[in-house]
């Protein structure tokens, strides 16, 4: 569980999310049964089945390019919580 | 000291000439105000996770598949690049990763008068990101302003294979690539304004291994000059490491045109991308009759004109180069030959008279005001000897600046050239009267006194004088 | 009559006839709601004004011709957008965020004349109904209050407070709290009901779905929301539904997998009120077959890996740069680190720390790809019975509504045992829906599944069971005394 540990701070970062001590140590304890189940999985052999990653069998639309309007520059920014007249503000970019 | 040999691949992305982002209605004109072009579905805002594909966006990806020679893909699908930045909306972008729109193409590039195919790895549609302004400069930046126009407008990616060994046969490669793209009408590929974007991926080896070694990644090369420069420098720099027994740090640099020099981007985290299937966006199978109606609106490509201008119409080689080497040159020449069919005269004329005056006003070809059948009608008035071929230079500038037809003004400068040979017998004789010493000169075998006595003719007639007319005479009388 | 437990059909009926004034409905409504609000806390959004002057409009409305839901008091799930109203998903990231647009399922609600009482709470981004993960704590149960509801949505419904709800349905969230609730639920097939608007957390599995307390009302809400979307491809012709629930197919054949008692924490007394459930509809002369689906039981554990990578994804929009909350940071990593930790609750970090973790490369092919090859198996198998009967039966949850404070806390496992009968449908895009019966006190479902667009037969089925009028929790009672 100490690899398991390792990856799951990675993954946490890649989401963009500090867990705490308490979370790791419930998550870690959750994963156990999940990693039984999933290890019964694998052991299904799925080599030739095709994967489906969709809700639905139906075949994509196409939108013909034709321009609709967009929203105005009031509404586009008025749920950020920081803007100036015309655009989003976000902190420095570099981090030292 | 050990040869190497440099292996280079570029990826090149071009913004696509829709009028709509690539999901949605959005407008992509450039250069409108920040943030005025957006809604949910490119704002990313919660609940806009409907994202609707722009068919001319897929279609001018199947046709820059097609013109680079590419195994098009039966079923279009598209996938997440999952990673968070200020300029990506929804923390990923829709990109095409295990189903390409094309692969296994070439392009073929001509490199020290030899023909060399350039393998393309793969072409794929995806969105583009917003766009960051940042106070001063990004280091010392207290913080950045985002504007998300420019996000999710539809972009052609082009991997090639790292077929490239020279910072010159890279600047070619870019040069025949983007005029393909102009060719098919798919991007307007402006460097300058970000249409046509270039990243280099360069390594080297020693001259004959077969193995690839460490590579950087080069970005923010902003003209053809700067793609040059930037991997000449990065050869020379890895050459240099190398010969002093280092090793090259796997790493992106950034090119900076100012000092001619790459710089480390110093990038602290490495970031692990995923990639899996956009659960949102069904698949959508290709059919082939409209495959066949995108193959059939590619135009004629610039190999097949250039071989078509030099076998067909019997052009140097460099003269078809020239004219072919734009889609809109080309097509302006051809139009011209319909009214003028002399090929090589209206060749010279439109790469000396016309691209010196586009050159210098600094405009494109297709911005001329003079229609290319009155193009070809002034050079058949020269042959007709209705003008000089300098009164015809003049009649041309005049007509590049108003757009008026060439005998409107002929007619109105009253620029006709005078071949009455009675009108020129009068002027003849008043010269060779007012000038005797020219006279002697001449019949003392000094034949350039002729010359003289010609221009003082064509003088007097502000050029008008047919010159082959008025040598005639002036042969005639002084022999008298 | 209770002016607030009249059907779709009973109130447009008694306005047209000026036997009832929709002030009248709504001041009932208003006072009971501001009550259970305070009891079961079920709403997140709740503006009387704002519902007074909907009825104001549809009262000075001189449309000659009324659509069919005039003046349907219906709840909305917050995770739902509203323009009038703010859309949290019960998210501290979301909890002022204000949608500039309106899904097109509301839309289409208001343009048949419904009014909407208010946005209802839900677990965090919709995510489950364990009562652990809204910001703005869990819905208490209208049957006992000590009990998680699973979603506003249901308490909303059942207690009468509305004639129907929508509300999302990832791996069965809409059939549990139906279940817990007593009340009927539908998750139609994927992508019959636009998705437009709906805030989906993993978009593969996700549709919104209608609860209700009598099926004539649920196959209204159906009727009219049952349209193409944008990006949808008109479906299938579908029926008139308020006007096939009686014509249930003289043979309909309802297969029950052989080893349904198997669920993990199913408890006694719903395995024993299951079974004489299935001598019931025996008796009233519908088949019942015995199959065997082998892989079903891996349902949950695939739709916990496919929705933990899918919301991994879908939620990286909340980075604190557009819209919602923000936590400053010295820079823009440290900002979203911030925003999205203090902005997220426990439950939905973990979820989405396991989503990042199965997409990596090391876990990606045995986990996520294999999930998903897995989903076809279960797809072929569930599509092979059901072309072999009309209905797949099963529980739909195998416990009662949980406690909310249990010890050690329930609903924290992963894969969720709630969800045990519930996510095959989610996984294959089939509708299923939820009929409610009772044991030891408290309600729990008949799930019932079919096949895409087969939503007739469901509402057919519940329609025959209906027999007997849906039973009021005891809160509901007391509610009618305000």
């Amino acid at each position: 569980m100490k690899a398991v540990q390792e990856e799951l701070k990675g993954a946490a970062w890649d989401a963009r999310i500090e867990l705490t001590a308490t979370e790791t140590k419930e998550l870690l304890q959750e994963l156990q049964n999940f990693f039984k189940l999933t290890r019964q999985l694998q052991k299904i052999n799925l080599e030739k089945t095709p994967a489906t990653y969709y809700g639905s069998e139906k075949t994509n639309t196409l939108r013909e390019d034709v321009v609709q309007p967009s929203l105005p520059l009031d509404v586009s920014l008025v749920n950020a919580p920081e803007t100036d007249d015309s655009c989003f503000l976000v902190p420095r970019i570099i981090e030292e | 000291m050990t040869a190497f040999e440099a292996v280079i691949g570029l990826e090149v992305h071009v913004e696509l000439l829709t009028q709509t982002k690539l999901f949605c209605s959005c407008s992509t004109d450039f250069g409108a105000a920040p943030n005025t072009q957006v809604c949910p579905i490119c704002l990313g805002l919660p609940g806009g996770n409907t994202p609707r594909l722009n068919k001319k966006a897929v279609a001018y990806a199947i046709k820059t598949a097609l013109a680079l020679n590419c195994q098009v893909a039966q079923e279009i699908t598209f996938d997440r690049k999952n990673y968070f930045y200020a300029d990506l909306p929804n923390g990923y972008q829709i990109t095409q990763h295990f189903h390409p729109m094309g692969k296994k193409g070439f392009l073929p590039v001509n490199v020290a008068e030899k023909t060399k195919n350039i393998g393309i790895h793969q072409v794929h549609l995806e969105e583009d990101a917003g766009k960051m302004f940042h106070v001063g400069d990004i280091l010392s930046s207290p913080f950045s302003r985002v504007d998300f126009n420019r996000a999710s407008v539809p972009l052609v990616e082009i991997v090639t294979e790292p077929d490239l060994r020279t910072a010159e046969e890279a600047r070619l490669f870019l040069q025949k690539l983007r005029n393909t793209l102009l060719y098919i009408g798919i991007s307007d590929c402006k460097m300058e304004e970000g249409s046509l974007r270039c990243d280099a991926n360069i390594s080297l080896r020693p001259l004959g291994s077969k193995e690839l070694g460490v590579k950087t990644e080069l970005k923010n090369m902003n003209s053809f000059r700067a793609v040059y420069r930037g991997i000449e420098y990065e050869i020379e720099r890895q050459t240099g490491i190398l010969q002093e027994g280092g090793t090259v740090i796997p790493e992106t640099r950034h090119w900076d045109e100012e000092i001619g020099a790459t710089k480390s981007m110093r990038e602290k985290l490495s970031e692990s991308y995923r990639y899996f299937p956009d659960p949102v966006l069904l698949p959508l199978k290709t059919d082939t009759k409209w495959l066949e109606e995108i193959l059939y609106s590619i135009p004629e490509l610039p190999d097949s004109r250039y071989k078509r201008f030099t076998e067909d119409y019997g052009l140097p080689p460099y003269d078809a180069e020239v004219l072919t080497s734009s889609r809109d040159l080309a097509d302006y020449y051809e139009q011209a030959l319909q009214t003028y069919p002399e090929h090589k005269n209206l060749s010279n004329w439109i790469m000396s008279e016309l691209m010196g005056l586009l050159n210098a006003n600094n405009m494109e070809i297709t911005a001329c005001k003079v229609e290319p059948p009155e193009l070809g009608d002034l050079l058949k008035l020269i042959d007709q000897g209705t003008i000089s071929g300098k009164i015809a230079k003049t009649v041309f500038e005049e007509m590049f600046t108003t757009g008026e037809k060439p005998e409107k003004i002929i007619r109105e400068k009253g620029l006709t050239q005078i071949s009455d040979e009675e009108t020129l017998l009068k002027i003849v004789d008043t010269v060779v009267t007012a000038h005797p010493g020219s006279v002697e000169d001449y019949h003392n075998g000094k034949n350039k006194a002729l010359g003289f006595l010609v221009g003082q003719v064509m003088k007097e007639t502000k050029g008008q004088a047919n010159p082959r007319l008025v040598n005639k005479l002036l042969q005639k009388k002084l022999s008298n | 009559m209770d002016p607030a437990n009249l059907s779709v059909q009973q109130i447009t009926a008694k306005i047209n006839k000026k036997e009832l004034l929709l002030t009248e409905l709504g001041a009932i409504l208003a006072g009971r709601s501001k009550y259970a609000q305070k009891k079961l806390n079920l709403f997140i959004s709740f503006d009387p004004q704002l519902f007074t002057e909907q009825i104001k409009k549809n009262e000075q409305s001189t449309q000659v011709n009324r659509p069919p839901l005039w003046g349907v008091p219906v709840a909305i799930a917050d995770n739902i957008t509203t323009v009038d109203q703010k859309t949290t998903c019960a998210s501290r990231l979301l909890a002022a965020y204000q949608p500039p647009f309106e899904a097109q399922a509301v839309s289409l609600l208001q343009e048949n004349g419904a009014l909407l009482i208010g946005k209802t709470n839900l677990e965090e981004f919709g995510l489950g109904c364990a009562g652990n993960s809204s910001y703005f704590k869990p819905v208490k149960n209208p049957w006992d209050i000590k009990r998680t509801a699973g979603s506003g949505a249901a308490a909303a419904v059942a207690s009468g407070l509305a004639t129907f709800a929508l509300a999302s349905d990832v791996r069965g969230e809409i059939r549990q709290a139906a279940s817990y609730c007593g009340v009927i639920a539908l998750k139609p097939t994927y992508g019959k009901i636009p998705r437009e608007g709906l805030i989906d957390s993993a978009s593969s599995l996700e549709q919104t779905g209608i609860l209700a307390r009598r099926v004539s009302d649920l196959a209204w809400a159906l009727q009219v929301l049952a349209v193409p979307g944008n990006n949808n491809p008109p479906a299938v012709k579908r029926p008139l539904y308020p006007e096939i629930l009686g014509n249930i197919p003289a043979k309909t054949r309802i297969a029950v997998p052989a080893d349904w008692d198997q669920a993990p924490l199913l408890e006694e007394g719903i395995k024993n009120n299951f079974r004489e459930q299935l001598n019931k509809l025996a008796r009233v002369g519908l088949e019942i077959n015995y199959v065997t689906l082998p892989h079903f039981q891996y349902a949950s554990l695939v739709a916990t890996i496919i929705g933990a990578v899918e919301a991994f994804s879908n939620l990286s929009n909340l980075d604190g740069v557009r819209f919602g909350y923000r936590k400053e940071g010295k820079h823009l990593q440290e900002m979203y680190i911030k925003t999205r930790s203090a902005g997220f609750s426990s439950k939905l970090k973990k979820f989405l720390t396991l989503g990042g973790l199965l997409s990596t490369k090391k876990y990606y092919n045995s986990h996520f790809l294999q999930g998903q090859k897995m989903r076809s198996i279960i797809k072929k198998e569930l599509l092979d019975c059901l072309q072999e009967n009309e209905l797949l039966l099963t529980p739909t949850t195998p416990c009662n509504a949980i406690l909310l404070d249990s010890s050690p806390p329930a609903g924290e496992e992963l894969p969720d045992p709630a969800a045990y009968y519930t996510a095959a449908a989610n996984l294959a895009g089939f509708p299923s829906l939820n009929f409610p019966v009772s044991t030891n006190g408290l309600p729990y479902g008949l799930q019932f599944m079919a096949k895409k667009e087969d939503e007739g037969v469901l509402l057919q089925i519940a329609f025959l069971l209906e027999k007997e009028p849906i039973k009021w929790p005891i809160f509901a009672l007391e509610l009618q005394e305000v």
